[in-house]
């Protein structure tokens, strides 16, 4: 059964969802990855590694069967795979040899394995290197071998397996299921004993979260296959922190999901640079853009692209060159971006830490007041607020058109992301804004979840944890504010985060619930 | 045998009676019936303050509340639909009764800890009394200055007799013009307490 879950995957994968579940593969086999970015100056090459003795292997990508056609439109590419050596910091440069593949995960086909092995030959009279090749079978004995064991069996485990699998590409990521079920993937490894087969499992684990989402990569669903690997990340996190592994021995899966972000990020602003519509689209209806979704879109799409840029600032990785047209349709998305919910305020504070780490304090603070003006309005003459972060944008939709099941819960006077806010406003001394505000504020009770132990919050329930719902003090010492937005949170937020805050920014967009004053704080605080 | 299971209309009819009996549990529990509902999504506890209070630190406490049917086959055969609604409808309101008494107890231990009670020492209900309670109460005000006026609940034994001095004193001008002067020092203290909201040194 696991062959032929790993056989329906593998052939169903695209060029772009493929990548980073072969880096995977060659992981687990003993390979070191030194490059896997690909795109411009990849010269031929996709990926390339270092085996075990020491050997620089340099791969070609390419999916789906490849018969003379396909041959000749790739003779380019593979001519720079065989005859111009990789370069990378670590490779020598007397390195004269390295090895050439050409995969796919279809088979070569008719004339062509004789018309390649021909090539190779020409190539190595000619001083340059031999191709071999590695096509469908080969990659599915390879990839059953590694992990074919962590595909589910239990037939409640690929019942859900498959139904998130299954899921419509162009539908935002099930975050909840999708956390979870990779959660109790890991938990189910627990009671194992061995360090080697956790750490197996923890390799798996991206294997499993590309099969789930094939969908989403044929439908180039950006946003939702970040969320995707954030929450992958997260959970591998939480579980290679419980289990005590060592962390260089799963910082190469960490770095290889870092890098699909990387990628996913550059599509994403590409193609939103390059939208003719103005963003608006009517694939599934034109009437709903101006009511709500185009508002909603660019609300979203501004926040990923902040989170990005949050992202690579805290950890000091390089941005990619943004394409020319994306500032006007940034501006344009900040002109039209509206806050339905509070799951959708992760969006705007990405947009809020974006001008606080870059030091525009003037739109940070015009940022925050609008938000905190929005907020209160929603409550405002008995205003029932705003849904919390626990439900999602199409609850929140379904709330606000009175479609579907009631939500049976009131979010009057009650808020979870109002409190950051504050906060940050705080930090920039914005005293006669929230005086003028306070008496309305102080009525509005401040929620927010403490887990016993903090690193649970990165698991999507913390069971072991207390919901605070609490009033602000109707007269507060604006001394007290000011020492809590100067404290040092470094000891209030995970652990597992501390040297990895630049997950914050895509985690609480990902898990809203998770958006707390101690993880924005720790962000801004110097 | 493989019995059909209708598992999609069961899905459709169980939802439609739980609704109902969610329903008749809620007009069970007025007054609180109005009151805000708030889910603890995770965590064990939810610990919180007051408005009236920020310094206070409570933990809401949780009780458990049910209504027990045994299912017995043989009579479930017979059973008319009107019968089954019946029976679903007595354990709704069953369960609203436990939960409308639980929100009571608690509610009787805040007045008790603030203080807030009016002893009637067995006296009838009197104009003044009413006022007397009214005045042991915080009453907020709407943007246009109009009293958002709290729920009263009455034994429903003396609902008539309530009624009858309400109507007694809105007619009585004397007793007209000490619900006046109550509702503007209401208002004078509503003003205080809302400028007092601010942020100090």
């Amino acid at each position: 059964m696991q062959s032929k879950l790993v056989e329906n995957w593998l052939t169903s994968a695209g060029e772009v969802s493929f990548t980073a579940p072969f880096v995977q593969l060659l992981l687990s086999e003993g390979y070191t990855v030194l490059q896997s970015k690909g795109g411009v100056v990849e010269q031929g090459k996709d990926i390339v590694a270092r085996d075990k003795d020491g050997n620089i292997h340099c791969f070609q990508l390419k999916c789906g069967d490849i018969g003379s056609k396909e041959w000749q439109a790739i003779n380019g590419q593979i001519n720079d795979l065989t005859g111009v050596a990789p370069t990378h910091p670590t490779i020598t440069k007397a390195k004269k040899i390295w090895i050439c593949h050409l995969v796919t995960n279809g088979d070569i086909t008719g004339p062509v394995l004789k018309t390649i092995t021909d090539y190779s030959s020409t190539n190595t009279a000619n001083g340059r290197m031999p191709l071999q090749t590695i096509a469908k079978d080969e990659l599915l004995q390879r990839f059953t071998n590694a992990f074919g064991s962590f595909f589910p069996v239990e037939p409640e485990d690929a019942r859900i397996f498959f139904e998130l699998y299954c899921e419509d590409g162009d539908n935002v990521l099930k975050r909840k299921e999708f956390k979870q079920y990779l959660e109790n993937f890991l938990a189910g490894l627990d009671a194992v004993k061995s360090g080697q087969k956790k750490l197996e499992a923890i390799q798996a684990t991206p294997i499993l979260a590309s099969y789930i989402l094939t969908n989403k990569y044929q439908q180039e669903n950006y946003t939702a296959i970040i969320d995707a690997w954030v929450l992958s990340l997260l959970t591998i996190e939480y579980y290679a922190n419980k289990w005590s592994l060592d962390e260089k021995k799963y910082s190469a899966t960490e770095s290889l999901i870092l890098e699909e972000i990387d990628k996913l990020f550059t599509h994403l602003v590409d193609d939103v640079a390059s939208n003719e519509t103005n963003l608006v689209d009517s694939t599934y209806g034109l009437f709903s853009e101006p009511v709500i979704t185009f508002r909603l879109r660019c609300a979203e799409l501004l926040g990923y692209i902040f989170a990005s840029v949050n992202y690579a600032v805290l950890s000091g990785r390089q941005l990619p060159a943004l394409p020319s047209g994306l500032k006007e349709k940034v501006a344009l998305m900040n002109q039209r971006k509206m806050l339905l919910s509070e799951a959708g305020a992760p969006y705007f504070f990405n947009t809020i830490v974006t001008a606080a780490l870059s030091g525009n304090d003037e739109a940070a603070i015009a940022e925050l007041k609008t938000l905190i003006d929005s907020i209160i309005y929603s409550h405002t003459d008995d205003g029932e607020g705003l849904l919390s972060p626990y439900y999602t944008t199409e609850q929140a939709v379904q709330h606000t058109f009175e479609a579907g099941d009631s939500i049976g819960e009131s979010f009057h006077n009650r808020s979870y992301v109002l409190w950051s806010a504050i906060l940050l406003l705080v930090k920039y001394n914005q005293r006669d804004f929230l005086n003028e505000r306070w008496s309305v504020l102080s009525e509005i009770s401040m929620e927010e979840i403490v887990a016993h132990d903090q690193n649970d919050l990165l698991l999507w329930t913390a069971t072991n944890s207390d919901m605070l719902d609490t009033f602000p003090n109707s007269e507060q010492s604006w001394k007290e504010l000011q020492n809590k937005v100067e404290a040092s949170y470094d000891n209030e937020i995970p652990s597992v985060l501390l040297n990895r805050k630049y997950l914050i920014p895509f985690m609480i967009i990902a898990m809203p619930h998770r958006l707390t004053p101690k993880l924005i704080l720790s962000l801004v605080n110097k | 045998m493989a019995l059909p299971k209708y598992k999609e209309v069961k899905s459709i009819v169980e939802k439609s009676l739980s609704t109902r009996a969610n329903n008749i549990m809620r007009q069970q529990m007025r007054p609180f019936d109005e009151s805000p509902r708030i889910i603890q999504h995770e965590g064990k506890t939810i610990i919180h303050n007051t408005l009236d209070n920020q310094k206070s630190q409570k933990v809401m406490k949780y009780k458990k509340v049910q209504a027990d049917y045994k299912l017995e086959y043989a009579k479930l055969i017979n059973m008319t639909p009107e019968a089954m609604l019946a029976m679903i409808d007595e354990k709704a309101r069953d369960i609203g009764n436990q939960m409308a008494k639980h929100q009571f107890e608690v509610l009787n231990e805040t007045i008790e800890e603030t203080g807030n009670s009016v002893d009637a020492k067995g006296q009838k209900i009197t104009p003044d009394l009413i006022l007397e309670t009214m005045s042991k109460m915080s009453i907020p005000f709407d943007k246009d200055g109009n009293p958002k006026m709290p729920t009263l609940v009455i034994n429903p034994k003396m609902s008539d007799e309530f009624k009858r001095v309400i109507a007694e004193a809105e007619a009585d001008p004397k007793h007209k013009a000490k619900f006046d002067a109550l509702m503007k020092q209401k208002k004078e203290e509503y003003d205080a307490e809302q400028a007092g909201r601010k942020l100090v040194d």
